[in-house]
């Protein structure tokens, strides 16, 4: 272990890191990745350990495949439709179900058309071990509130759960490109991008920034940006 | 678990990205992902990488009876194993549809095109023979699996050396390989088997699939192809094929690509051999980049988005002039990881070409060699021994009856020189 900044923390699993936790606190929430065995505090993830003030450590860590959690927001595939419910994959192990109802201003007459293979962006109702998981496209208002289907002209792509965080984070440059070269995004939490711009060839372009963005920090994030949005306008 | 169902947001994008003549992964129609080949410290231990699809290989061999049919041929037997490991959705420890036809492919590819020497194999005839066994596991599923398995197979095979054995009468004694070299085994000739994924009716023609463009072509041609530019084997799936033009345009395209493929092949088993002397030699383990963790993956995206861009410039021959801008985010990008510094700066040398063992390097050939795949077509089929040419005619026929029958145990137009140099 090479002990460097607290926030760059490079852990494996089986770490102990009960050192690198504050001292003097008696409350300290641990994240995913960390467990506690005793009066000891071990990495059950490898990646790298994150604090935040005053007392919440976890760990980053690169993983491919999503593992559903109650409230988060994820693209899904309609996969099969049946009786009141629509089947839709979201990556996990299993399908999760998505009420004809659970959509803004849906009743028993007036249902929502959707076909398999069509996409919807939807919030976790309940994602427990051993249900499947369900899920809604409004909020507890009954709004639809930017959740429901997705158009079929924008290109779904697919990325580490880790990426998704990142693009997510406040300080992702991405926004910024924003001004200058107009896209349409959804991010959902398991794994799925979907990208509508103006053209294919900046579908695609911006589609491989943000794959290539994985592994480069916010600064290198904005430069590659600014280079892309130098060739846009170039073009 | 099932095979992921295809959103109709992916297939139509897809569709409409190729009707523009692009790939989603910035990549020219006829142009390859780049392979890597690497050996490992046993001997017939190979593992390949085409873009994201990795496959490792493994030969072993034993003793057992011959079949009662052949007595004198030696025994080959091919194996794939898929686990959830490439991808989610194969399951291990069952034959997948997949699973079973590139296993098939494969044994279409090397056995019955006679590529290994089967009589050498024999030790007692009617009684003893060595039986090859080839392992393929699939590390990562990223579409074109029949054609990274069918060189890690032939690189395996090739690479493959069997202990020496003596018979004396009654027994035969098996020499270990401290005192007697192990025996390479005899190939008559390398076939390896390229992918072509057809849209639109045939009017677009993509090589080396990548897995969703496997999941929305009408249909797929497989060919394996010697490096004596024939054709070994075919096998196609999906729609019917509308022309018999597309047959020889891939074909054309194919011997190129096999050819290219089969000399990589040959530089990495050369280098192998040389580095195999030094005492620093560590087998797979030489393939990682230890500088940093997602080095390889890495690599990939970075170029791909470089290339993504060298389109904007449109038709890209030759890049190299165009792409200031994305060198400059390169080279803001050397300081910050520290292996990139050397490929870049050797990419533009030309004597990287053909380079095995460098990702840096290849990726680099792999631009500048695109035009060369399509336009140097005839021009320099010269220098490497005859071009046989498919008789369009038996194969429009051949290909007719699998149309119809839409078996998908179809066969394919063998062109077997038996006489070779």
């Amino acid at each position: 272990m090479t002990n460097t900044d607290t926030d760059q923390q490079v852990v494996i699993p089986g770490d102990e890191i009960t050192s690198f936790l504050q001292k003097g606190r008696n409350k300290i929430i641990l994240g995913p990745g960390l467990r506690r065995v005793a009066n000891k505090v071990y990495a059950c993830n490898g990646g790298i350990l994150r604090y935040r003030s005053p007392n919440t450590y976890w760990v980053d860590s690169h993983r491919k495949r999503y593992i559903p959690e109650r409230n988060e927001m994820v693209i899904g595939i309609v996969v099969n439709k049946q009786g009141d419910y629509f089947k839709v994959d979201i990556g996990g192990s299993e399908p999760a179900i998505l009420s004809y109802l659970a959509f803004e201003g849906a009743t028993k007459k007036n249902r929502v058309k959707l076909e398999i293979g069509d996409l919807v962006y939807a919030k976790l109702l309940t994602a427990t071990r051993d249900m499947e998981p369900e899920l809604v496209c409004i909020n507890a208002q009954g709004k639809s509130h930017v959740m429901g289907p997705l158009a079929n002209d924008g290109y779904l792509f697919h990325c580490s759960i880790d990426l998704v965080r990142k693009m997510l984070n406040p300080k992702c440059p991405f926004d910024k490109i924003g001004d200058h070269f107009p896209y349409e995004i959804v991010i959902g939490m398991n794994g799925r991008i979907w990208l509508k711009t103006y053209t294919v060839k900046s579908t695609i372009a911006l589609s491989k920034a943000i794959l290539a963005s994985e592994f480069l920090s916010f600064s290198e994030i904005q430069t590659m940006c600014d280079d892309l949005i130098k060739q846009y306008a170039n073009s | 678990m099932r095979d992921n169902i295809l959103s109709t947001c992916e297939k139509n994008f897809l569709l409409q990205a190729i009707n523009e003549n692009k790939r989603l992964d910035g990549r020219q129609f006829h142009e390859c992902r780049n392979e890597t080949i690497h050996f490992g410290t046993d001997w017939g231990s190979c593992l390949v990488t085409l873009g994201e699809t990795r496959v490792l290989a493994q030969v072993s061999c034993d003793i057992q009876p011959p079949k009662a049919s052949k007595p004198n041929d030696g025994l080959l037997y091919v194996h794939v194993e898929m686990s959830p490991m490439a991808a989610l959705h194969f399951e291990s420890g069952r034959q997948s549809d997949i699973s079973v036809q590139v296993n098939r492919l494969l044994e279409k590819c090397l056995k019955e095109s006679k590529c290994v020497d089967l009589e050498a194999l024999c030790i007692v005839s009617d009684e003893k023979v060595w039986n090859i066994r080839i392992d393929l596991n699939v590390m990562n599923f990223e579409g074109n699996l029949a054609s990274c398995c069918s060189v890690a197979a032939l690189a395996a095979l090739a690479h493959f050396r069997h202990p020496d054995v003596t018979s004396t009468g009654e027994k035969i004694i098996i020499h270990p390989a401290s005192e007697k070299d192990p025996i390479p085994i005899n190939l008559h000739h390398y076939p390896v088997i390229i992918s072509y994924a057809l849209f639109n009716n045939g009017n677009h023609i993509v090589s080396d699939p990548t897995a969703l463009e496997e999941k929305v072509a009408d249909s797929l041609l497989l060919l394996s192809v010697n490096s004596y530019r024939e054709i070994c084997g075919m096998h196609f799936e999906g729609a019917p094929l509308p022309s018999s033009d597309v047959v020889i345009k891939c074909s054309r395209n194919a011997v190129n690509t096999a050819t290219h493929l089969v000399k990589q092949i040959k530089k990495a088993l050369s280098d192998d051999l040389e580095k195999r002397s030094r005492a620093s030699f560590g087998g797979l383990s030489d393939s990682l980049d230890l500088n940093h963790i997602f080095s390889r993956i890495e690599e990939n995206l970075r170029i791909d988005f470089k290339r993504e861009c060298s389109w904007r410039d449109e038709p890209t021959p030759d890049v190299k002039p165009d792409i200031g801008g994305v060198i400059k985010m390169e080279s803001d990008e050397d300081l910050n990881l520290d292996i990139d510094s050397d490929g870049i700066s050797d990419s533009d040398g030309e004597d990287s070409k053909y380079s095995v063992k460098s990702v840096n390097q290849k990726t680099a050939e792999l631009i500048s060699k695109g035009p060369d795949l399509l336009d140097n077509d005839d021009t320099d089929m010269s220098d490497n021994g005859e071009v046989i040419e498919v008789p369009p005619k038996s194969d429009a026929k051949n290909l007719e009856e699998i149309e119809l029958s839409g078996d998908s145990e179809e066969e394919d137009v063998v062109v077997l020189d038996s006489s070779i140099k």
